[in-house]
Formats: structure tokens, sequence, C-alpha cells
């Protein structure tokens, strides 16, 4: 070994100086791309991703898909879209985020922050849900236009999708809460009543479904910038009672996304596939937002990226909820001046917004 | 006899050289860690591109093509310090010290049996990742 060195040192003696110069100007820059590779910023970033087919039916097989609905419908080419996100990125790569317009960068802080796990576990609670909310409205809504369809689910409980860090409430991601201090309630609006009447830091019990048995915990509130909460990400969980459901279901248990931005779309394919014919007439629809239960679209982020995404994969529509219109038609016109983009921006408030657009198309 | 030709027959000069098990190994291992060190950053900066630009089906075939640069350039370097250092360590023996490591550089550097190998190597490895090329 040590006759290795000597002949690395010897050959690098000899070497001409325009060589040596050149060596150091190497080993610096290889210094350099070292550093700022290794160094890491509290950044995160979104980058645009991938479309996902969302429903099969009995005449439509797909490589990927959501749901698939017993039924001889075409569900179509609806598609959710996803993105990738990246937290604590290096120094390096926070410098190529730079470069593109299509890349959001925000602010990370890993002391309040979710941590990429932390993301994972409510990404798939809310994907959980969010397939769920999806069955009931398209089942509710097709039933109106076909009475054979038919969906029965009931009230479980409040999902927990997120816990603050600072949080008091004794509670974790996938806890459902089921009573308040001893009282049931029938939707989230009914708990945060009941949360209401408990002031301060005073102490109350929760009652949960923890991996499927009853817990009761001891929870109280915190202090935060809007007073006093609990700290934690609800969502109203029902359960489906799929032997009572008709034409029957079935979700796929090996799903590569995570979130609920998909539920508009997934809400929309499950009702095309419930009812004649085929109301995306072969058009390829690509779009975002969740769906509640009252049927309207909610907000999601990355939509800028998501854009990006629909315009890389041929969308011919692209629908997005009224709280992310501004920053998508902001995004839609930049890309406008960047090259033509082949489909349609359309602004929806609730699933019914959807239908009607898709009828109207010729 | 041109730069690739020249370092093919040094190269299977190399080969036929009755070096020591110790000196072999030891000038293998150390030409691998050499040229590790050398091209880490390189495969830093490689590796963590893909995560920002990944999305863009265009740029990721122009990186995969930077990617392949990278391994030949990283067998060129390794085999040229494998001679390097080997000749150190064996400093008696002729026809070893006779060798220009210089051409097996050149020789490994466009090595179309290596080359083709290893495109395939990685196009099969990004099919795997990236669920086939659309």
């Amino acid at each position: 070994m040590k006759a290795i060195f000597l002949d690395l040192l010897s050959g690098f003696k000899k070497t001409r100086p325009l060589k040596k110069l050149l060596f150091f100007i190497l080993a610096i820059l290889n210094l350099f791309l070292l550093t700022i590779t290794l160094v890491k910023v509290d950044k995160q970033i979104l980058t645009p991703g991938d479309v996902n087919a969302t429903v099969a039916t009995n005449v439509e097989d797909k490589d990927y898909w959501v749901i698939r609905i017993q039924t001889d419908n075409e569900a179509g080419d609806v598609n959710t879209v996803g993105v990738y996100q990246h937290k604590r990125i290096s120094y390096f790569q926070y410098l190529l985020a730079k470069i593109s317009p299509w890349i959001g960068i925000y602010e990370y802080d890993p002391k309040t922050d979710l941590t990429s796990e932390e993301d994972v576990i409510r990404g798939t609670l809310q994907k959980d849900y969010s397939i769920e909310d999806a069955l009931i409205v398209a089942y509710r809504e097709a039933s109106k236009k076909n009475p054979a369809v038919h969906i029965e689910y009931t009230f479980q409980g409040l999902v927990v999708t997120a816990v603050d860090k600072t949080s008091e409430s004794g509670l974790i991601p996938g806890d459902i809460i089921t009573k308040i201090d001893g009282r049931t309630f029938e939707n989230a609006d009914g708990f945060r009543e009941i949360l209401a009447e408990f002031t301060g830091t005073q102490g109350f019990k929760l009652t949960v479904m923890r991996n499927k048995e009853e817990v009761v915990l001891d929870s109280k509130k915190i202090l935060t910038e809007d007073g006093y909460k609990l700290g934690i990400e609800i969502h109203e969980k029902m359960k489906i009672d799929a032997s009572k459901t008709k034409p029957t279901f079935e979700i796929n248990k090996n799903l590569n996304s995570i979130g609920s931005s998909g539920g508009a779309m997934m809400t929309l394919a499950i009702y095309n596939a419930l009812t004649e014919g085929d109301l995306t007439k072969g058009k390829v629809i690509i779009g975002t937002g969740t769906i509640n239960l009252d049927g309207s679209v909610g907000p999601i982020g990355g939509v800028t990226q998501k854009l990006a995404t629909a315009a890389m994969h041929g969308a011919d529509i692209f629908f997005v909820g009224e709280g992310n219109y501004q920053e998508a038609l902001s995004a839609y016109q930049d890309m406008k001046n960047l090259f033509k983009p082949d489909f349609q921006l359309i602004m929806v408030k609730n699933f019914s917004d959807i239908i009607s657009n898709l009828e109207a198309l010729s | 006899m041109n730069f690739w030709e020249k370092g093919k027959s040094e190269q299977r000069r190399f080969y036929n050289v009755k070096l020591g098990s110790k000196d072999s190994i030891i000038s293998s291992l150390f030409s691998l860690l050499i040229t590790g060190i050398v091209f880490l950053p390189l495969g830093l900066v490689l590796f963590q591109f893909i995560f920002i630009y990944g999305y863009n089906r265009t740029i990721l075939y122009i990186y995969l093509i930077f990617v392949w640069i990278g391994v030949l350039g990283f067998n060129a370097l390794m085999n040229y310090l494998a001679v390097r250092f080997a000749k150190a360590m064996d400093k008696n023996n002729n026809e070893l010290q006779s060798i220009d490591e210089k051409y097996i550089f050149y020789y490994q550097l466009f090595n179309p049996a290596f080359a083709f190998v290893a495109l395939a190597f990685i196009l099969f490895i990004a099919f795997l990742l990236t669920g086939g090329f659309r």
C-alpha cells in the first residue's frame, strides 16, 4: 500500500505544471460538488409527478386501477394526478429546483412540520377515506339516474390523520374518535360543538378505536395562535356495507399513490361506470381536488405541478376546484407562454359541475 | 495502430502478466477505492438530479446517457489505476513495467462489449424503476 501512495506522489511530482493546475481545479470542483450535495437545507419541494388511472370495470381492464366496479359500462379515461415531494433537500437540489418554474419550493421546519414518514401515514389515511367518500358520492348521484344503484354506509367516527408535535390529546394518526366525554356525535361539527364546551386546558376523555380496540384517552387542548386547540387533523370516517351495495366493487390493496386529491376524479370515474354511456366521450380527463360528502370539491396542494404533469400526459380536460382555480389559471397562462397546452382548464365547485361540464361536451 | 487497438493489446498483455495474488487483490481494491472517491461527487450529483427532474421523460433519457458515460469513465479509470498500482507494487516485473496504462484507459473508455452490457443494465434498471418507457 505504501508503494501505491509513493507511486501516486512521485507521479504527481513529475507531472507538468499545467496538468497540476488542472488536477487542482478538478479536485476543488469535486470538493465543491461533494459539499453542495451533502449539505442539507430546510426546504421542501414539489415536482410534477405522474397520472394514474382510477376505475376499471368488466369491459375495461386496466394495468392500474384504484376501484373495480362490477358493471358492463365504461369508466372512461379519467385520471388522478400526483406530485413528488422531497423534504430537507440538498443545496444542489435546491439550486436545481430554482431553475424550473414547474417545481415548487417551500420552507420546511423539522421542529413543527411533518416528517416524510408522518406524511406517508397521513397520505395513506387520506387515500382510504377519499376512496370511501368518492364511492358514497358517486353511488348516491348515480342512484338518481339508475335506482338499481345502491350504497349503504354508516358514520364510524372521526379518523385522525395527523397530530401536531405539541398536541396533548394523546391521539395518534389512525385513531378513530367515537366519543368525547362519553358522548357520541354524528359528524365533525357535532364533535366540535362538544369540544367547544371545554375551555382552556380543561381535561376531558376521548374514546377511540385504536387497532380495532376501544381505548379511552385523557386529553386536553393546547394554546395555539388560533386559541386553544386539540392540535389534530380529522376527517369523517364512513363504513360502507359492501354486502348491501349494488353493483359490487373491489378496492385495490396495492395502490402506489397517497393523499386525497384524487377524490373528485375517482368520483367521476365511479359515476361514469355506474351510469349508461360514456360521459367523457373518449376524452382524456385529468383533474385534482378532494371530494366531500356533500359533493363539494375541496382544495389541494401543488396545483402548478399537477397542471404541468397533465400537460405532459396529454390531457384533453383538466378539472380543478374553485379554491385552486386562480393558481391553476396563473400556471396555465405561464404555460401558454412557453408552449401551447393542449387541454381545457375547467373550474368546478362541486361534483354536479363536473357532470354538467362533461354533458355539455359535443 | 490506433489508441484503441494499442489499448486492447496492452490490456491483453496485462491479463497475461503473472501477478502475486496479494498484489493483484490490493491493486484491484485500491483502484476501486480511489475511482470511487473520484466519482463520488459525480455519483451524488446524478443520484440527486433524478429526484428533481425525473418527472420529465426527455430529461430522463438524456440523464441515462450521462449515467452510461459515467459508468464507462468509471470503468476506464479503474482499469487504468489497477495497472498503475500493480506496476507500483511489482517494480521488478519487466513485462508489467512495459505496459502503458494510458492506452488501457482509452480502450476501456470505448470498450464496446462493456458499453453494451452497461447500457443494457442501465436500461433494465430504469425500466424497473419507471415501470416502462413511454
